[in-house]
């Protein structure tokens, strides 16, 4: 503990300089603004503004794309309140209670509390992370490759189960991406694989190229359906009034306490590999209809409704960021594109990160306090002219996305083959939204597949060519369990709910 | 057609590619279990599996399976913006980023954000942006775009 206070009052000793607070208001900032671009995610948003941290310093960078990262969760939830249009699938919740609060005169109340609840949830699940991190961390380095394939194949798993009936999806996907993470050179031998004798595939396809291509680009195309067929002058934008942005005591002590119940159940389903903040935020939600006393109120307008699932966000956001900097694997959609874009700055987050740079990991989560705080400086009083982005047409935003998304690709390789690939990628995420595949599973394969296969071969070079290997102690036997659980656990649970209403039914009848 | 059988007919595909270019791997056959080719052979096998598995699901749904329904008018727009994108690739390097861009977003935004009265506000965006961008990425943050003809 004395350990962990000392680490992190360096960390802070480290990030207070005048430009790591500029980077990270600035980041959280730009983070906002595209945040609340209906469509456009906490993924897009790092993945597109990646070019900013080039040049910096590690700690900085990291301390950017955080900011980047946080500010486009409070940005998700501007949307989902004024235009019942979420950012991404964390801000879905929002709009339960959010958009009735707005219809109703109550906007300043609805943005103020969704700032105040996302930023009690975040610094309460920043504390859960700094005290969580280093254990993690120290039983993370007696993994061996057999823990780490199981690890692996337990987060790619877990990840295609979680969305139910679409697990069959989430499995085809995860294959194609684990396909895809082949190309290139042989990490163990150096053997070009798959690369049709295209010099520039040697080094294999940036994962982060992809990224633009799926979320940027094919974002662009998925709102084609909608944008098409607004006619000339046809408002697309919120046309509520933000009144005074701003709490009663009574609003207040009324979301308090399910804020504090909301965050760390949020930030716990974070830090399960795929889990991320749509499901924590639909948990908190129906957990605390559950337990509220006017559970019928939930869904029209009820400020806990919206308090809760803004805490759960936030909380996920951070929970999420644990098994990357830990373990060195992304447990959501953003934090695979910031470890892509940490290991083009040379950081490798993993067990042996808070030993071996430390003081980058502490300063981080440092900037993780920081950043909450001068999120909420951003969002209250600025509310109002932050909201007004909202006024753009989007017709006009995402060609500027585009723009965005092929500077962002240009500055990472200088590759023009770059370009046809976030093209064709573009083109290929408006077909996999058509056909409901989860592209999270894809990424998370893509770039989970070159270590998982490196430790895969290198666990069967140990044992031997026995995949018995695979199951011979206690760790690889849990991950082999808790694969089982995720795989069966949304099945059971579907069925048990499917017979309390049979049940339900019968009594009624 | 079904979303479920065109997800798995295009595994199959996928697949078979695949498995073709696997068999262009040499392997050395002392170590054939962590070798080049075990685990792309095992993605295979998993791809295929899961494809037939799609495939079954689609046809054991019958009539209640859900359909892929395509609009042509949003795949021509997207040709539309492919082919501007292939004109922007060729010329990327020759007219440099602030001219290129500046053509390529001007262009997309009068096909996309239609109107007489949104002209103005598409020329001014396709001009400014970029060239607020190229401030930012080349100047600013040190980002090598290229310059093309321009001597800046």
């Amino acid at each position: 503990m004395n350990d962990m206070i000392m680490n992190l009052a360096a960390g802070f000793g480290a990030i207070m300089t005048v430009s790591n607070i500029f980077w990270i208001t600035f980041g959280g900032f730009l983070g906002t603004i595209i945040g609340m671009l209906p469509g456009l995610g906490p993924a897009t948003g790092v993945a597109i503004l990646i070019p900013l941290t080039f040049g910096m310093d590690p700690t900085t960078a990291l301390a950017t794309m955080v900011s980047i990262y946080f500010g486009a969760m409070f940005g998700g939830s501007r949307a989902s309140i004024l235009l019942n249009t979420p950012g991404d699938g964390g801000a879905i919740a929002a709009t339960f209670d959010g958009y009735p609060m707005a219809k109703d005169g109550r906007a300043g109340e609805a943005l103020a509390i969704s700032a105040i609840a996302s930023i009690i949830g975040g610094l309460i699940a920043v504390v859960f992370l700094a005290l969580l991190s280093q254990p993690i961390s120290k039983l993370a380095i007696k993994f061996g490759p057999q823990q780490y394939t199981m690890l692996m194949a337990f987060a790619l798993i877990a990840t295609s189960t979680i969305s139910r009936g679409n697990m069959l999806k989430g499995l085809f996907a995860t294959f194609i991406g684990l396909m895809v993470s082949t190309i290139g050179a042989d990490h163990l031998t150096g053997t070009t694989r798959f690369t049709m004798g295209i010099a520039e595939l040697y080094q294999g396809i940036d994962f982060l190229v992809l990224i633009i291509g799926f979320y940027a680009i094919g974002e662009v195309y998925n709102n084609f359906d909608k944008l098409l067929y607004v006619k000339e002058n046809e408002k697309t934008t919120s046309e509520i009034k933000v009144n005074k942005v701003g709490l009663s005591k009574g609003e207040f002590k009324e979301c308090i306490v399910p804020i504090i119940r909301a965050t760390p159940l949020g930030f716990l389903i974070g830090v399960l590999p795929g889990a991320g903040a749509t499901i924590a935020t639909m948990v908190a939600y129906s957990t605390e209809k559950k337990l509220h006393k006017d559970p019928d109120s939930f869904g029209k307008g009820n400020i806990v409704g919206l308090a809760v699932p803004e805490a759960a966000n936030n909380a996920a956001a951070t929970g999420a960021i644990i098994p990357m900097l830990t373990l060195g694997i992304p447990g959501s959609g953003t934090t695979a594109v910031m470890i892509g874009a940490l290991m083009m700055i040379g950081v490798k987050p993993g067990p042996l990160f808070f030993t071996t740079q430390g003081h980058i990991a502490w300063a981080v989560v440092a900037s993780m306090f920081i950043a909450n705080l001068i999120l909420l400086f951003i969002n209250l009083p600025l509310a109002t002219q932050l909201v007004k982005v909202l006024k753009t047409p989007p017709k006009i935003l995402l060609p500027c996305v585009i723009t965005l998304g092929f500077i962002g690709t240009y500055s990472l390789t200088y590759s023009m083959l770059d370009f046809g690939i976030i093209v064709g990628f573009g083109i290929l995420g408006y077909f996999v939204k058509k056909l409901n595949i989860p592209v999270a599973t894809f990424i998370l394969a893509l770039i989970l597949g070159v270590k998982l296969e490196t430790s895969f071969r290198q666990a069967m070079l140990i044992g031997k060519g026995d995949f018995g290997i695979f199951a011979s102690d206690p760790i690889t036997i849990f991950f082999i369990v808790a694969t089982i659980i995720s795989i069966a656990g949304p099945r059971l649970s579907a069925m048990m709910s499917l017979k309390k209403k049979d049940k339900s039914v019968k009594k009624a009848s | 057609m079904k979303k479920d059988t065109v997800i798995g007919v295009a595994g199959l595909i996928i697949s078979a590619i695949y498995g073709f270019g696997i068999t262009h791997l040499k392997n050395p056959s002392e170590m054939f279990f962590a070798g080049t080719t075990v685990f792309p052979i095992l993605v295979t096998i998993g791809a295929i599996i899961f494809s037939l598995l799609v495939i079954a699901r689609g046809r054991m749904e019958g009539q209640d399976a859900e359909v892929l329904e395509l609009d042509p008018k949003v795949l021509k727009m997207m040709g539309v913006f492919t082919g501007v994108f292939a004109i922007y690739i060729a010329v990327f390097n020759k007219l440099g980023f602030l001219i290129s861009t500046i053509a390529m977003l001007t262009s997309i935004l009068f096909i996309f954000n239609v109107g007489k009265s949104q002209r103005i506000i598409n020329l001014v965006i396709g001009i400014v942006f970029p060239t607020l961008c190229y401030v930012i990425f080349a100047m600013i943050f040190s980002i090598s775009l290229p310059r093309g003809i321009l001597p800046f």
